[in-house]
């Protein structure tokens, strides 16, 4: 992969789970620092039964359908959260917000193509040894082109 | 009125004759002589002001029963029977007249028995269509004497006495009424000809407002249909129905005899019929020719022809083949679309019926308007489809590269595992070897999905004061 182009942004990798506001906290922070913009960004993992599931031309209008409303459920939830994390005091900091389907790992690696620092939290949902990251950050803190941030959970 | 046949010659002569041979009388006998003179002229204005009256009476009535008609074919008939009786003539005729041609003949006076001997109606030619060529009053003695005479078909009464007199509407002439054999007497008069001229002004008047009526009616149907169509249209019913629908109205209110809408095949040449009435309908799906037909003629106009003979038009050759010769009059349109004519709207009349006039090409025009744009629906909503079918079908790749990606990444962790567990360093290698082809392939994966989402530019430039409203954006 050739060097990309910085643009100064910090991208932020939400999983709507309990920690979101510490990591978006952190990203906050660095973007106060760094005067840098904030893409919050989340990633809907594939439905890995309907996708497993052979389709058919009739059972893809009920599954554009259900894309769609998982889609308009977890932005409204990711707008809520951003909003009340930066309605907390401090110098005001642009933050956008993208969701997408796909894997989180991927997702997260296609938007930080030009950004300066990838924030994370270490583990998602479904942790299985103390001594290991989340499958999504060992992904990301592998496969990143750009210093990637790992907030640990409490 | 019989009762007009009295002799009209009152003159001196008949004065009754001297009856007093008393010779120192001669004043007085003069003098009753010219009394007599005096009352029988009088007696006889008396009777031709009755007459006249009893004319006028019948005038009157005539113009009642024409004005009170709505309907042009009543109109029409009353006018006929008004006129015949009017003037006492054995038969009485109105040719309706247009673009020079005798369109309708609508006759009183003659049985059905007799209709049927005679065969055909008058197609316009020797002293009607002198009529129809120089609208003018014209009154004969005796027809046959008259150099525009062609003499009569087999089996028609014989007529002698003929009256001719022009009906104008706005301006233009609507047609002609023809009166002929006057009863009880050889000839028409100059009063009947002025009876006949009032009437067919009062005629002009009853027409007028019956074709205002007739035009108004068609127009409000029309609309009604048309907004029917739009309706379902945009409830979003099957375009092709929308399609049958046009066809169906475009029909009736052309009072076609047949219509169809064709459409455009691979083949520029050839064109199929796709919504068929009428004496279209045996023609249901049939690929026509554009050469030769009057769907080709209409292509090749990109707009209206209206083709008053099809079965010896020089257009037309094809469609004279096929047809049996009773497909009359027909206008045909073309619709035209984003990529030129994408359909062809055919109304035909029957060979006997009228031909079409200037509000039925208007209608035809209106209704080519909305089935170009049912066909243009049809269109947007076809490649409508197939674009969501696309996308649906790339968000499916793009789950499966994800999903991908994510099984090859467990399955590169387990390797990882496997790896460390492997005492003999030759498997270790081997392990590795594939750990790496894995990573290899995930990251070739992940470089096709990037290439695929350009990646959006960051929200504020840096530098920039940043905004925190731009969170609830």
């Amino acid at each position: 992969m050739t060097q990309p182009q910085r643009t100064g942004q910090i991208i932020v990798g939400l999983d709507r789970s309990g920690h979101d506001d510490v990591v978006l906290a952190a990203a906050l922070q660095h973007a106060r620092h760094t005067a840098s913009a904030v893409r919050a960004v989340h990633a809907i993992p594939p439905d890995t039964t309907a996708a497993t599931a052979p389709t058919d031309a009739a059972t893809i209008p009920a599954r554009s359908a259900g894309r769609q409303s998982r889609h308009q459920t977890a932005t409204e939830d990711l707008r809520q959260r951003i909003t009340t994390s930066t309605d907390a005091p401090g110098e005001p900091v642009a933050v956008d917000y993208d969701v997408q389907h796909g894997d989180p790992a991927t997702v997260l690696l296609a938007a930080a193509r030009h950004a300066d620092l990838i924030v994370i939290g270490t583990r998602g949902t479904g942790h299985r040894s103390p001594f290991l990251l989340g499958t999504v950050s060992q992904d990301i803190a592998v496969h990143a082109t750009c210093p990637v941030l790992l907030i640990p959970t409490p | 009125m019989s009762e007009d046949v009295r002799p009209r010659q009152p003159g001196a002569s008949a004065a009754s004759p001297p009856g007093d041979t008393a010779g120192g009388m001669v004043f007085a006998r003069v003098a009753r002589l010219e009394l007599d003179e005096l009352l029988e002229q009088l007696v006889m204005r008396a009777r031709d002001v009755q007459d006249t009256q009893g004319r006028l009476r019948g005038l009157l009535r005539a113009y009642l029963t024409v004005a009170h008609a709505d309907d042009i074919d009543t109109v029409l008939r009353h006018i006929v029977e008004a006129a015949r009786e009017l003037v006492d003539a054995g038969y009485a005729a109105l040719g309706v007249v247009r673009g020079g041609r005798l369109v309708r003949f609508v006759h009183t006076g003659m049985d059905t028995e007799m209709v049927a001997r005679v065969g055909h109606l008058p197609e316009g030619k020797g002293l009607l269509g002198l009529l129809v060529d120089y609208p003018q009053s014209l009154r004969l003695r005796d027809i046959a004497e008259h150099v525009a005479c062609v003499g009569f078909p087999e089996h028609h009464p014989p007529m002698r006495s003929f009256l001719g007199v022009p009906i104008r509407v706005a301006q233009r002439v609507f047609g002609n009424l023809y009166l002929t054999d006057k009863q009880g007497a050889d000839e028409f008069t100059a009063d009947d000809e002025e009876l006949v001229q009032a009437l067919a002004a009062a005629a002009a008047a009853a027409i007028e407002k019956a074709t205002l009526l007739a035009e108004g009616r068609r127009r409000h149907i029309w609309q009604t249909a048309m907004v029917e169509v739009t309706t379902h249209l945009l409830d979003g019913a099957d375009p092709d129905e929308v399609l049958r629908r046009l066809v169906h109205h475009a029909r009736q209110t052309l009072r076609g005899d047949g219509a169809a809408v064709s459409m455009p095949t691979g083949d520029p040449d050839l064109w199929h019929m796709a919504v068929t009435e009428g004496t279209y309908q045996r023609w249901q799906g049939a690929a026509i020719p554009t050469q030769g037909t009057i769907a080709g003629a209409a292509i090749a106009a990109r707009g209206l022809i209206v083709i008053t003979n099809p079965g010896s038009d020089p257009r037309t050759p094809a469609t004279a083949e096929r047809g049996d010769g009773t497909i009359g009059e027909t206008a045909a349109i073309a619709m035209i679309g984003d990529g030129g004519v994408n359909g062809v709207l055919t109304v035909s009349r029957h060979r006997d019926d009228e031909p079409f006039d200037d509000l039925d090409r208007d209608l035809i025009t209106a209704i080519a308007a909305h089935a170009g744009l049912a066909l243009h629906l049809t269109q947007i909503r076809r490649d409508n489809e197939q674009l969501h079918l696309v996308e649906d079908r790339a968000q499916i790749a793009e789950d499966l590269r994800h999903r991908v990606i994510q099984r090859l990444f467990g399955h590169g962790l387990a390797l990882t595992a496997t790896a460390s567990r492997a005492s003999n360093p030759h498997t270790r290698t081997a392990i590795e070897d594939q750990i790496d082809e894995v990573d290899a392939i995930i990251r070739d994966i992940r470089s096709a999905i990037f290439s695929l989402n350009p990646t959006q530019p960051a929200p504020t430039p840096p530098g920039q004061p940043p905004d925190s409203d731009a969170a609830a954006a």
